[in-house]
């Protein structure tokens, strides 16, 4: 599903890569010391900052170039992106409908992390709007997850709902994710940076 | 202590107290922030009636059909009360009001209690209004100070008051204004309920029709979210003075040469394309061209220009409801030139902030706008030329924007 070869990213004083990495699914652990490229490698397949050198590619499309192979990554962020006055509903609509599924319905998923659809994202807690934030990632079902730090902030139930989402697409999506510590859900790879 | 309305325990203080203790507490505060205000009116009013003869033009207004009066009735009570938001946050959230929440009396008469000070940032909107008699102003005010009172609280009751001033004019202003004091017990439970604490839930429609309309639905809502009275007055402003300056034009102008002025009338709105842009980079802190999005460069400036046209909607329908634009080919003259403005500007905003992440306006956006407008007013001929100008530089914001 996602495949990177040869990327590089120099992001300040940052020099990552080159870097080659193939996941078709499963869940793989990236860990690293502060500072070892884990965000910036992940923004870099997101598309989201510029790579240096090297391809990324989805279902064989690169997200730099083509918006549907970027619509098949749903991401993450360390820190907040979405708009803050958007709802939580309003929040997962749109990806939705970015991602071209304005059918895709998060109810169930928006229920099952206990978060008031009607809630506003910048008057929510940082947890809230966390959970917040992978409702509207996994809105269209994209088959590539990048989750950066995503598990930090959630409270214990959001962390098993996750989880347990996690586990039981292992076999049809790939995802990558960053966790300080031992991995929340059992991981197919682990890959270290630094 | 819980803050539950009109159900409290204990002696009932006299209402004329709590109004006398809110006045000391507030009315110097609703003075000091009404003032600047007020005084620029003054002098406003002062300059224009050297050259206008307001005595003839209420005379005017009072003899027009009673849907215009009504209009007018309702957007200065609209206008008025939005304009005011802030000072009457002061007044009802500020410090100095806080002791007033704590007061064991009804919702009405913590409204009624309220009054004496909100109805000083009305003084202007009731000032306007003599237009429309002495009585009709006195009820616009009153419905312009709850206006302001419950959009504060972000109360939907603001339109309802709006509304209720819409009525007042002729011998019902009475009516109205009694209307609006028996609704003082809804506005009281809305100032309690929108208290900063309150916090009242958004619900909002989403229309579900794919990434462009998703876009332009993100930034609508973040401009209306954060500036609402804004938003409130550039929805009436343009389109009611557009339709008053066409009136003016089609009575002055030659038949040949009113399809220019339409054009001169967009055009003179060209800043609002590149302000509004600007506006949304301001809310969205540059996420507003995330490249992350899995949007096409095509979509991107697509949702663009449909947020800059938006602000334009209102102009160009003032023009068509004056029934003046000079028929199919004025329209399109008219269109052209507000597809130009918000072209420019997008490929403005998207040169500044592909280059930088900046929030500001855009300068050669502002140059640009203002040099179309004038070579659009020159000739109609200028048509042809506007368009490919504006393919161009949408093309150059697609560029930008991939």
């Amino acid at each position: 599903m996602i495949a990177v070869t040869g990327l590089e990213v120099h992001y300040g004083a940052l020099r990552l890569g080159p870097l080659d990495l193939r996941l078709d699914a499963g869940i793989v652990h990236l860990v690293g010391s502060n500072g070892t490229g884990k965000t910036s490698l992940l923004r870099a397949m997101a598309a989201a900052i510029p790579r240096s050198a090297g391809t990324v590619e989805v279902d064989g499309h690169d997200p730099e170039r083509d918006a549907t192979a970027r619509g098949r990554i749903g991401f993450v962020p360390a820190a907040p992106e979405l708009p803050g006055f958007l709802t939580v509903d309003e929040a997962w609509r749109m990806m939705a409908d970015l991602r071209r599924r304005p059918d895709w319905d998060g109810t169930e998923l928006r229920d099952a992390f206990d978060l008031p659809g009607a809630q506003r994202l910048d008057r929510a807690s940082t947890g809230m709007r966390r959970k917040a934030e992978v409702v509207a990632a996994l809105a269209g079902d994209p088959t590539v997850l990048l989750l950066d730090e995503t598990l930090a902030n959630i409270d214990v139930r959001g962390r098993e709902v996750l989880c347990e989402w996690l586990d039981r697409h292992r076999g049809d999506r790939a995802v990558i994710l960053t966790h300080h510590g031992a991995s929340p859900v059992r991981p197919d790879a682990v890959v270290t940076l630094g | 202590m819980p803050l539950t309305g009109s159900k409290h325990k204990g002696p009932r203080p006299r209402t004329t107290h709590v109004i006398l203790l809110l006045s000391r507490a507030l009315v110097p505060t609703a003075i000091s922030r009404t003032m600047p205000g007020a005084l620029a009116l003054l002098f406003a009013i002062s300059q224009v009636s050297a050259m206008v003869d307001f005595p003839g033009v209420a005379v005017q207004v009072q003899a027009a059909p009673i849907g215009a009066r009504a209009v007018l009735a309702g957007a200065l009570a609209l206008l008025g009360g939005l304009g005011s938001i802030g000072t009457y946050r002061v007044l009802l959230y500020g410090p100095r009001a806080g002791f007033a929440w704590r007061m064991p009396v009804g919702d009405a008469a913590l409204a009624g209690a309220f009054g004496t000070a909100l109805l000083i940032p009305a003084v202007p909107t009731g000032v306007c209004a003599l237009l429309l008699g002495p009585i009709p102003a006195l009820a616009v005010m009153l419905l312009a100070a709850m206006v302001g009172a419950a959009g504060a609280a972000r109360s939907p009751w603001a339109l309802v008051f709006a509304g209720l001033a819409a009525t007042a004019t002729g011998p019902w202003a009475v009516l109205s204004a009694l209307a609006g004091v028996a609704l003082l017990g809804p506005l009281g439970r809305a100032l309690r309920d929108g208290r900063p604490l309150g916090q009242p839930a958004v619900r909002t429609a989403w229309l579900r029709r794919g990434p462009v309309l998703a876009l332009v639905q993100r930034d609508v809502l973040g401009l209306w979210r954060t500036w609402p009275a804004t938003v409130a007055g550039l929805a009436v402003v343009p389109g009611v003075l557009a339709w008053l300056v066409q009136g003016a034009l089609h009575r002055t102008w030659p038949p040949s040469a009113i399809s220019t002025g339409s054009v001169l009338i967009v055009g003179a709105f060209g800043l609002l394309p590149a302000a509004t842009l600007g506006a949304v980079a301001k809310v969205e802190r540059g996420a507003q061209l995330a490249r992350g999005l899995p949007v096409s460069p095509g979509e991107r400036v697509m949702a663009l220009l449909g947020t800059a046209l938006l602000p334009l909607g209102p102009v160009v329908a003032g023009i068509l409801v004056a029934g003046t634009a000079n028929g199919p080919l004025g329209a399109v003259r008219v269109a052209t030139v507000a597809l130009v403005l918000a072209s420019l500007a997008a490929a403005a905003l998207l040169g500044r902030t592909t280059q930088r992440h900046r929030e500001d306006l855009v300068s050669h956006g502002i140059a640009a706008s203002v040099f179309v407008t004038l070579v659009a007013a020159i000739s109609p001929w200028a048509t042809p030329p506007l368009l490919a100008l504006s393919a161009g530089a949408a093309t150059l914001a697609v560029r930008r924007a991939g």
